[in-house]
């Protein structure tokens, strides 16, 4: 059943390792060998410090917990089963030799060690339903535990853990589900492309370190800071089905502008997609009209392109140049050069051109079925419009192209 | 009575932070400490090491930090200079073991008592910079390349480390962390820690202010919320000024809880 939670969390997207789960046996042993009594509330704790190492997790792992624990155990039985474990978990110590190699295991031996303790795992589960509710033998008594030494504050104490699990207060802090102007403003502090540039100043340590080594005699060492090289441009969709997602398109943006890292950030607009030309402001007539053509000219290969839009439309949009649509169009264009591009085209040809191009959609995946959706996904690689989808599409951008 | 709030006689702990410290000590692993400002996460270093009497060394990380900085530092500047002027000095420039300086973390491990090691706001520094101090937390020890020595911990430190949450910390870093995250103090909680700066303070005044910090906490639009470390500031202002919140209209001495203008002009 522990194994069953240590999956569990894995399964709620907890990175958890065999290094903390070594990690925590030991703790419980040690503890055990201490005769320090563990009781439910007790074993939350300890497996939240060593297994969790960010609070954007501490909402998954409550999930984990109650999904393990709740439907399974009183608070009574608790300690039998964790005591029953123990005592198994403690014929199998590891040898300190063991303990010492742990951190240089090769990855084999690991899971090795791993499948090993499933197999005895697997026992224990299979027999499980006997030992719930057999009295307390082991070290792990049931008077209340009273710690030693330190001074201790009173709250929170005569708490299920259960109880404090089920509440999730920490839901606030997942990364999954929330963006904000600071989360994206760190996820976008790794977008950088690091290059020498700038004249050769006098590296002060390197000229003493050189000089040092020549017993005295003065060598001069210049060297050129390295300054982030990153030339980033975004096309955002406005108005229309993307109207309740502008809160988190102009926290985006807005973040890019802050970051001010780049060696230059720029950004255009469309309207659920674009043909010939973007707009370099969100007001769609020909003052702000600015052609693909030039923008292409403008912006050099290595430029990464960041689409932000719902990608949701009607399909002709995307997919014809109906004769209405195109009509209603190019009444706005004196100098009409048509070009008869479908939407789709014009996203294959910034492809094309610019091969770091992601698409970032505020829309959950679950509607990314939508006709329109998939045929973009399958042009430009889409993420989702959260920290998560961010810092993956980012990687993405890093990745290509070099 | 003292108003200090930086003093570690009044620290108060909470059972999941000790279990923390506790899980740390038995794992040897560093602790990972984040938190709200002003939960008292650097005075918890400082506590323990008095509570526990070992000695506490300390490095403040800054954005300009690498990883060599603390170990040690080869002064090369005063060994030319002294190899070029050679007079009234007790160091020999032939021993380049004179010219070289422990730095926190290179002294916490030549210490020869068990001692306190404290890394502040590690994620000032760059985000590479926990990588490349993988190897010495694991090993506890690292090379002087001047002289080719290796210093080797005697006693493994107890290591703390705190952060803002700036910058993510790598994965590779965080596996060898036990982490804990300091949740603000509840009602309870927070009247044991007014109590351990102000012992005499009359409940009346005590249950009033609170009521009216976890109000001012719980409004939504404030930017940045008042912290433990403000509300004990509020508070001994509150003493020395004798006031009584009960016959008041609006809260008294808003610029100590409140640091933002703009929070200060929504409220009035």
């Amino acid at each position: 059943m522990f194994l069953d939670f240590f999956y569990g969390l894995r399964a709620h997207n907890i990175p958890v390792s065999t290094r903390e789960l070594l990690d925590f046996i030991d703790v419980i042993n040690k503890y055990s060998s201490e005769g320090e009594q563990i009781d439910s509330q007790r074993f939350y704790q300890i497996a939240k410090s060593v297994f969790i190492k960010d609070i954007k997790y501490y909402d998954a792992y409550d999930q984990a917990f109650s999904a393990t624990f709740s439907n399974i155990i009183g608070e009574s039985n608790f300690k039998d089963l964790l005591s029953k474990w123990l005592e198994d978990a403690k014929k199998t110590k590891l040898s300190d030799q063991r303990k010492k190699d742990a951190m240089n295991l090769p990855s084999e031996e690991l899971i090795k060690e791993l499948q090993k303790r499933i197999d005895e795992q697997k026992e224990r589960h299979d027999g499980g339903n006997k030992w719930i509710g057999t009295g307390g033998t082991s070290a792990f008594g049931h008077s209340g535990f009273n710690p030693a030494g330190i001074r201790v504050g009173g709250a929170g104490k005569n708490r299920s853990a259960l109880a404090v699990a089920g509440e999730r207060k920490f839901k606030e802090y997942r990364t999954d589900s929330v963006i904000n102007i600071r989360q994206i403003k760190l996820a976008l502090k790794k977008l950088r492309l690091l290059k020498k540039s700038g004249k050769p100043k006098l590296d002060i340590k390197k000229t003493i370190d050189k000089t040092v080594a020549n017993a005295g005699e003065i060598e001069i060492v210049k060297s050129r800071s390295r300054k982030n090289n990153l030339k980033l441009v975004l096309l955002m969709d406005v108005g229309g089905s993307m109207t309740s997602f502008s809160q988190r398109v102009s926290d985006l943006f807005s973040a890019a502008n802050q970051t001010n890292h780049f060696k230059e950030l720029h950004h255009y607009y469309f309207h659920n997609i674009f043909y010939d030309d973007l707009y370099t402001a969100p007001i769609f007539n020909q003052d702000y009209e600015i052609s693909l053509e030039k923008i292409y000219k403008r912006h050099g290969r290595d430029t990464k392109f960041i689409i932000i839009g719902d990608g949701y439309m009607a399909p002709y949009e995307l997919f014809q140049m109906t004769s209405n649509m195109k009509d209603f169009y190019y009444s706005f264009k004196k100098d009409s050069k048509k070009s008869n591009r479908t939407g789709l085209d014009q996203i294959k040809s910034i492809m094309r051109q610019y091969p770091d191009t992601i698409w970032l959609n505020p829309e959950g995946k679950s509607l990314w079925q939508e006709p329109t959706i998939s045929a973009i996904s399958k042009t430009i690689p889409m993420f989702e419009l959260t920290v998560d989808g961010l810092e993956k599409g980012i990687k993405s951008l890093l990745g290509a192209g070099k | 009575m003292t108003n200090d709030f930086n003093q570690t006689d009044n620290y108060v702990l909470s059972n999941e932070l000790e279990e923390s410290i506790k899980i740390a000590e038995l794992t040897k692993r560093p602790l990972l400490i984040k938190g709200e400002p002003g939960t008292g996460k650097t005075l918890l270093a400082e506590y323990y090491a008095k509570k526990k009497n070992y000695p506490i060394y300390r490095w403040h990380i800054k954005s300009t930090t690498v990883a060599g900085d603390g170990l040690y530092f080869y002064d090369a500047i005063t060994r030319l200079n002294d190899s070029r002027f050679q007079d009234n000095t007790q160091r020999d420039v032939n021993n380049i073991n004179d010219y070289i300086r422990f730095e926190a973390m290179g002294q916490s491990f030549k210490s020869d008592v068990q001692s306190v090691l404290l890394i502040d706001e590690i994620d000032k520094a760059d985000v590479e910079f926990p990588n490349d101090l993988l190897l010495e937390l694991d090993k506890m020890q690292f090379n002087i390349n001047e002289t080719g020595e290796t210093v080797k911990a005697i006693h493994r430190p107890v290591v703390f480390i705190t952060s803002n949450s700036e910058k993510e910390l790598p994965d590779a870093f965080l596996r060898r962390c036990i982490f804990h995250y300091i949740d603000f103090p509840n009602e309870v909680m927070m009247k044991d820690i007014v109590h351990a700066h102000y012992p005499e303070i009359e409940k009346d005044l005590l249950n009033n202010a609170l009521s009216i910090f976890y109000k001012l906490r719980g409004a939504d639009e404030l930017r940045k919320k008042p912290s433990t470390s403000e509300l004990i500031d509020w508070i001994n202002i509150l003493l020395h000024q004798g006031v009584d919140l009960k016959k008041i209209k609006s809260i008294p001495f808003l610029g100590s809880l409140l640091k933002n203008e703009e929070d200060v002009e929504k409220l009035k």
